[in-house]
């Protein structure tokens, strides 16, 4: 691992650090089978009065916020989000910035599908802009591409890439999905193979989690699929660390991966870092003091809300103390490289980490889950895949 | 009150489900004692659970007006016995407090081992017989064959035993009689001071404990004071009365006669099953013989299976013991189950049925650990102690030798089983030492075996392995000493007191891998190698490991929804709330709930004859 010195950022951060922006955008040409975030197909139609509703929450939220600086990352996420026209992203982006004050070396991401880019568009998205982007890849597999019910084919997977790279991209990260079903050690070995021979900046590489209530989980109970067993993911993951670290990848982040410390997804940080975060669209997140709250889910009740001038909130949570150190701990940890610190958390909560959770450092110390990095909390390699158990019991 | 020469006192021995209670409930309605419509049936079993595992836990005594063929009106005492061999003391202090007994014997099973007891329980007690053949119009009868097997046992012409069948009506005139002429009259003192045979008991929360007497000698008027011989207890009468069947309060009760006093005693225990009740002010010289209080053979811990429910399982344990004299109970705790009662019994049977009683009347989920018996540890100073959890054994450093209760063990069975029998019994460390023939085919073996083998899945075992022919019958004979060891079960190295069991070192090796073998597919995998091992003392005879889990990791980002994230977490950490911890180990309760039924499941069903 790359020595804490070079990439140490406070986790967790600072409680008025400024806040990121997520857009959500809630629309797909078709919905893969494994897939439950919230994203609607056929819905496309919608997406002029979408994205004026977005402005206009924006707008709304300004009003009532007061700002502790400028917005250090803005990120549209899915959904696809290049299914919106390339004016209407750079729309956003302009209203965010003068809403929110971008800083100069914002990081502005956008997620996209192989299949919905051209040269064209992402030359527009940089002008526009958006300076990276995230391309779901998910497999380079025929069979994994198959399983997975995606939209494209690996060779249009390539042309995007080497396209985004024309038009400019200096900052692309992958998705890839492992442990799909059918999927072997060499099938997973190709595809590592790609990473290495594209050399995006960045990969997040998800295990694949059959949520309840989606295709993917109706055929595995029909017995149509069959799940790849929790060994056989353990050994695709621990294959995929070795082979990115064997080259000079970081693994800074339990599923992300950055070819260099200064390539780490800026924005995802801020959640690691329990840091807050403005969340506009249908069904979005946000962080914003001691404040959880999402948005209503559906793209229609969102834009009536929108249209009708009231807020969209659909759930919203005070975070008592305890939760929030829980959760620093909970989000934390799973940042490899630079763990929780203990003078970061004291900081932030005006309490000792070590005092409050001596028992349970105590505890996964001894057993080699967690260990000290000077005065960070850091998983091992052995509890970075256990991290449920372990995150979870600092939970309150 | 009544002379002495028109009173008979008797019982009606059987095998179970030879048809006792349906004989009494047709001489109750013979006798107008109670009508048709009055009785439910079989009245003398009034408890749910007698009704349904078909025997009688409690007895009750019955009187009966009966004119007999010489024209006069004699008295009949009808004092039920319970059907299990648990409960044997109590049978043999019932027909000690009467003159004669019926023995009935179902004519196609014929005599059974049950019978062979309770016919040598009534000849000890000296009573009068009377052999009844029931069943006799049963399509499989063999009333002639059974009649021989009959008079063998007893010594009676084979034209003396009368045929019957009590459901359809037949023998019961014929019965009665036998009952005047063949059975003696009591012959006690009426002005002796007062001597009376506490044959069963039970609490009423408005007149304390009712004791179920004899009056062998003397009389009982309402306002005396009265001494219990036994415990010394002393006790003002509320009332005294006789069971007709309802409890009638009579202003005596002279020699001869049996009824009850209500003593205002707060629990059974004070007065015991088998204390002789004398008058304080007035008392006999010499107790009744016979009389011992009720001792415990068999002990399990019970738990809650809901840690909240530990003070009504404590209630509830009182409760019980306010009428059984037999239950004895007290706190323990144990790492894996937490807080419990180590209980005592008198046998499967009363454990069985307490624990149905906890479950069901009191609505409490029990957790019950391996049965055991009560060793005799003799140190190596000399110190005797007597040991009845397993986990309590002295270190095997001080323990000079382990006595264990061996028992007195009666298989009767077709003779085509013999070697069966036996084999079953040798792996079961007992020793054959006796067989006679009853008949051509069937014949009653007898042999010495610990009882710590016999409330191990026994009966269950010769009953499958006789095509369920052989009956069995067992009696205390001594404590003797036995190679025995302590088996401990160890997870990560830490033992689980509730799965500690001490057994002969010769099967020690097949317990211990019985149970690792269980416990390595019920416990979950944990973060490490988890290794379970069966060690007796310090040496390790078996050993597993549950292979430590790799992975347990959310991976996605979910777009910024933390609160999501958080709840499954929470939702997963709730789960192992639930666990408890040995060593370091989450452990799910149902872990070991299952692995004591697996051990148990054969054991608690394993009803006597």
């Amino acid at each position: 691992m790359i020595d804490t010195a070079i990439t140490a950022i406070p986790v967790p951060v600072a409680r008025e650090a400024p806040a990121g922006i997520y857009v959500h955008v809630p629309f797909c040409t078709h919905i893969c089978p494994y897939c439950d975030f919230n994203t609607y197909s056929g819905q496309e139609a919608l997406i002029p009065a979408y994205v004026d509703a977005l402005i206009a929450e924006m707008r709304l939220t300004r009003k009532r916020v007061e700002l502790s600086g400028d917005a250090p990352t803005l990120f549209f996420g899915g959904g696809t989000p290049s299914l919106l026209p390339a004016d209407q992203i750079g729309r956003v982006i302009g209203v965010a910035r003068d809403l929110f004050g971008l800083t100069s070396d914002a990081e502005i991401t956008i997620e996209a599908n192989p299949e919905s880019v051209d040269g064209e568009y992402l030359y527009a998205l940089r002008a526009n802009g958006v300076n990276r982007l995230s391309l779901g890849i998910q497999s380079q597999r025929r069979a994994g591409l198959q399983v997975l019910g995606r939209g494209h084919k690996a060779i249009e997977a390539g042309s995007a890439y080497q396209a985004a790279r024309s038009a400019g991209f200096n900052n692309i990260s992958l998705d890839f999905i492992f442990g799909w079903p059918g999927q072997t050690a060499e099938d997973w070995d190709a595809d590592l193979e790609t990473i290495l021979d594209w050399q995006p900046e960045h990969v997040s590489l998800y295990s694949l989690i059959v949520e309840p209530s989606t295709p993917m989980a109706s055929a595995v109970q029909r017995g149509i699929l069959t799940v790849v067993d929790d060994d056989t993911v353990a050994d695709f993951y621990e294959q995929a660390a070795a082979r990115l670290s064997g080259a000079g990848w970081q693994h800074y982040e339990i599923a992300n991966w950055a070819r260099e410390p200064g390539l780490r997804s800026r924005h995802n940080l801020i959640y690691w870092q329990n840091g807050h975060y403005f969340g506009f669209g249908a069904g979005a997140h946000s962080h914003l003091g001691t404040l959880r709250g999402s948005n209503v889910r559906l793209t229609g009740s969102y834009i009536e809300a929108i249209q009708a001038g009231r807020r969209p909130l659909a759930m919203a949570e005070t975070i008592d103390t305890a939760t929030e150190m829980g959760e620093t701990m909970m989000l934390g940890l799973r940042l490899l490289v630079d763990g929780v610190s203990a003078d970061d958390f004291e900081r932030r909560h005006g309490e000792s980490m070590t005092t409050r959770y001596a028992a349970q450092m105590e505890r996964f110390i001894e057993i080699g889950m967690l260990s000290w990095h000077g005065e960070r909390l850091r998983l091992t390699d052995k509890g970075m895949l256990l991290a449920n158990d372990i995150c979870g019991e600092f939970l309150p | 009150m009544t002379e002495q020469q028109h009173i008979r006192n008797f019982s009606i021995i059987a095998h179970i489900d030879h048809g006792k209670s349906t004989l009494a409930d047709r001489l109750l309605e013979a006798t107008g004692t109670l009508t048709k419509r009055e009785m439910m049936e079989q009245v003398l079993d009034t408890m749910d659970l007698e009704r349904e595992k078909g025997i009688t836990i409690k007895m009750r005594a019955v009187r009966m007006a009966y004119t007999a063929a010489d024209g006069q009106l004699y008295e009949l005492n009808l004092i039920d016995t319970p059907g299990h061999v648990d409960f044997s003391y109590e049978v043999s202090r019932s027909l000690a407090a009467c003159e004669g007994a019926i023995l009935v014997v179902d004519a196609a099973q014929g005599v059974e081992a049950q019978t062979v007891a309770n016919v040598y329980l009534a000849l000890d007690n000296d009573l009068a017989m009377i052999a009844v053949i029931n069943k006799i119009d049963l399509p499989n009868a063999m009333p002639e064959r059974v009649a021989a097997e009959v008079s063998d046992l007893i010594g009676l012409m084979p034209d003396e035993i009368i045929p019957a069948s009590a459901k359809s009506g037949i023998g019961i005139d014929e019965i009665l009689q036998a009952v005047v002429d063949k059975i003696p009259p009591p012959s006690g003192d009426d002005h002796a001071p007062l001597r009376a045979l506490i044959f069963d008991s039970h609490y009423d929360a408005y007149k304390g404990v009712i004791a179920y007497v004899k009056v062998v000698d003397g009389t009982i008027e309402p306002d005396a004071r009265v001494r219990m011989m036994g415990t010394g207890k002393e006790a003002e009468i509320l009332e005294i009365g006789v069971f007709k069947p309802v409890m009638t309060p009579v202003t005596s009760l002279t020699a001869g006669e049996v009824g009850y006093i209500a003593t205002g005693l707060k629990v059974v225990r004070e007065c015991q099953v088998g204390d002789t009740v004398t008058i304080a002010n007035r008392p006999a010289e010499k107790a009744l013989p016979g009389y011992r209080p009720a001792k415990p053979m068999v002990f399990a811990g019970l738990y809650p299976v809901d840690s909240e429910d530990y003070l009504l399982l404590r209630d509830a344990l009182e409760r019980l013991q306010l009428n059984d004299a037999a239950l004895v109970y007290e706190p323990e705790s144990s790492d894996a189950l937490g807080f419990g009662f180590r209980c005592g019994f008198l046998g499967l049977l009363h454990m069985e049925i307490i624990q149905e009683r906890l479950e069901r009347e009191f609505e409490i989920d029990l957790l019950a650990t391996a049965p055991s018996v009560a060793y005799e540890v003799v140190k190596t100073g000399g110190d005797i102690v007597l040991v009845d959890n397993p986990s309590a054994l002295p270190d095997p450093g001080e323990i000079d030798e382990i006595r264990e209760p061996w028992m007195e063990i009666t298989v009767i069975a077709p003779a085509r089983y013999i070697g069966t029998v036996i084999d079953l019994v040798t792996t079961r460390r007992g020793s054959y030492e006796n067989l006679e023939y009853l008949d051509e085919d069937r014949v009653m073996i007898k042999f010495g075996m610990p009882l710590g083998e016999l409330i191990v899945d026994f009966y269950d075992q010769l009953k499958s392995r006789t095509q369920g022919y052989a009956s069995l019958d067992y009696s205390f004979r001594a404590m003797e000493a036995s190679n025995l060891v302590k088996l401990d079960v160890l997870v990560n190295g830490t033992s689980v007191d509730a799965l500690s069991m001490i057994t002969h070192r010769d099967e020690a090796y097949v317990r211990g891998r019985a149970l690792v073998t269980q416990l390595r597919a019920l416990i979950p995998r944990q973060m490490f190698d988890v290794p379970i091992q069966a060690s007796i003392g310090s040496r390790i005879i078996s050993r597993e490991t549950v292979k430590a889990m790799r992975k347990n990791v959310l991976s996605k980002c979910y777009g910024g929804d933390v609160s999501r994230k958080r709840k499954l977490l929470e939702r997963q950490k709730e789960g192992k709330a639930r666990m408890k911890m040995v060593g370091n180990v989450e452990i799910p309760q149902e872990a070991f709930m299952a692995v004591l039924s697996l051990g148990s499941d054969s054991v608690t069903s394993g009803r006597g004859s």
